[in-house]
């Protein structure tokens, strides 16, 4: 072990990428020697160089720049949902399509296209999630809590399933009206009197959702809303259109 | 500890993290994150959203290209979510991630900076309760920096800022302040440590 300044020295010059050729072997061999130690200082150097920029004169980006983000990723999110959204009734005999015409098409014609590829990920990723899905339903302790529309004219309606084990939760809904521009449903928990956020969903184009929640069953037994909320917005200042009734 | 016990009480289990009743770490803040929750990325940009920008227009020296990167870096964390406390904090993390592809953009050489995304690698310890860093302000993050900064001689700050907002290699600093590369070296590699002694205690 070399005398306390220099190894420090050794680990500063690693974190400022300035380690000459011989002092990178003998940062090679301290890290051999003591690497839970060196790993420690690594990562504290790089915290220390990472608050630098705390010092630089204040400067402020557009206000609109929040949202402008906040809209950005929400146009992603939608492409993300749609993939564990409630696929129409075909979808099954789509997704044996998919898979399989993808890898003959891809074996006799050698096409590699990068749409087929997306195609087949899609498909992967929905029976993926609708066996983990089954998975859940099998499970003795799943419990049920049904949704309704908040008004008379509402169609929509469906259930959470919840399996305490997992803590986890689906959320399956039906005849859900379609979202309003940057707008999104969120799924609300009411705990004495305060709404707790439990996450939020895009309906498919058929008016359906069908999402995984991260829930404990604790939670669910309060009763459960859904609002329409702006997208850039945290808190619960939206209509409610879809409650449990408990 | 008030935090925990407001959590305990009140959340009853849910496992999505609360934002209007009590102060989420980053780490929590980002599981939400990644259950794709977009109020979390709000969340997460209204802490780090001016720093990201502040570094990448002291690099860049352009307001609309650095809010540009601005808005390029939160959207990587909303779209990979490969960030992990296990490898250090969400500061550390944004920033190098800001430094490395504002430096890129500066710089032909794009290459030479792809290793600095290579964040935290080999890396283990895990933080288990926010840091008094993560408790801070901006503000007060700032004013703790700036004291720090303060009592570095103006060499050894000088050739960190070389190096950290211009991306500089050592040499390229000895060439320009025209001083021997070891001592340039030692002046780096000094000041960060001297930084590290201060603020040791704030990071946690």
């Amino acid at each position: 072990m070399q005398p306390l300044e220099t190894w420090e020295e050794l680990v500063a010059g690693y974190v400022l990428e300035d380690l000459s050729p011989e002092e990178k072997k003998d940062f090679d061999q301290l890290l051999q020697e003591r690497p839970e130690l060196v790993a420690a200082e690594i990562r504290q150097l790089k915290e220390t160089l990472a608050l630098t920029p705390y010092a630089l004169p204040e400067a402020v980006p557009s206000s609109l720049l929040r949202n402008q983000l906040l809209e950005a990723a929400q146009q992603q999110t939608t492409t993300v949902t749609d993939l564990s959204l409630y696929p129409p009734r075909r979808s099954k005999a789509w997704m044996v399509w998919a898979g399989s015409a993808a890898a003959v098409a891809a074996l006799v014609f050698g096409l590699d296209s990068y749409r087929l590829r997306q195609e087949l990920q899609v498909a992967q990723a929905q029976l993926a999630e609708q066996r983990s899905i089954v998975s859940m339903l099998h499970q003795a302790n799943t419990r049920l809590v049904a949704f309704r529309g908040s008004t008379p004219s509402s169609k929509a309606s469906g259930n959470l399933v919840i399996t305490p084990t997992d803590k986890e939760a689906v959320l399956t809904l039906t005849n859900v009206p379609p979202l309003p521009k940057g707008q999104m449903y969120r799924l609300w928990a009411i705990v004495k009197s305060k709404k707790i956020p439990c996450g939020e969903f895009t309906p498919n184009a058929e008016g359906s959702v069908l999402v995984k929640l991260p829930m404990d069953d604790d939670i669910a037994h309060n009763p459960l809303v859904v609002t329409l909320e702006p997208t850039q917005s945290s808190t619960a200042s939206g209509p409610m259109v879809m409650s449990t009734g408990i | 500890m008030v935090r925990l016990l407001i959590y305990a009480d009140e959340v009853r289990g849910c496992r999505i993290p609360l934002m209007n009743l009590s102060t989420p770490t980053d780490a929590e803040v980002f599981h939400a994150l990644k259950m794709g929750n977009t109020s979390a990325l709000g969340i997460l940009y209204d802490r780090y959203g001016g720093i990201v920008y502040r570094l990448a227009l002291k690099i860049l020296a352009d307001p609309q290209a650095a809010e540009d990167l601005t808005q390029e870096v939160f959207l990587a964390l909303w779209q990979k979510r490969n960030y992990d406390a296990i490898r250090g904090s969400l500061n550390s993390f944004l920033m190098t991630l800001t430094r490395s592809r504002a430096i890129d953009r500066i710089r032909s050489q794009g290459a030479r900076n792809r290793s600095l995304e290579r964040w935290g690698q080999n890396l283990e310890a895990m933080p288990t309760a926010p840091t008094p860093l993560e408790l801070a302000s901006v503000e007060e993050r700032a004013q703790r920096v700036q004291e720090a900064m303060k009592t570095l001689p103006d060499n050894q700050r000088r050739v960190l800022e070389m190096a950290y907002y211009a991306g500089m290699s050592q040499s390229e600093i000895a060439q320009k302040l025209n001083t021997p590369l070891g001592t340039v070296k030692t002046q780096g590699r000094q000041g960060l440590l001297k930084l590290n002694k201060i603020l040791k205690d704030f990071i946690g």
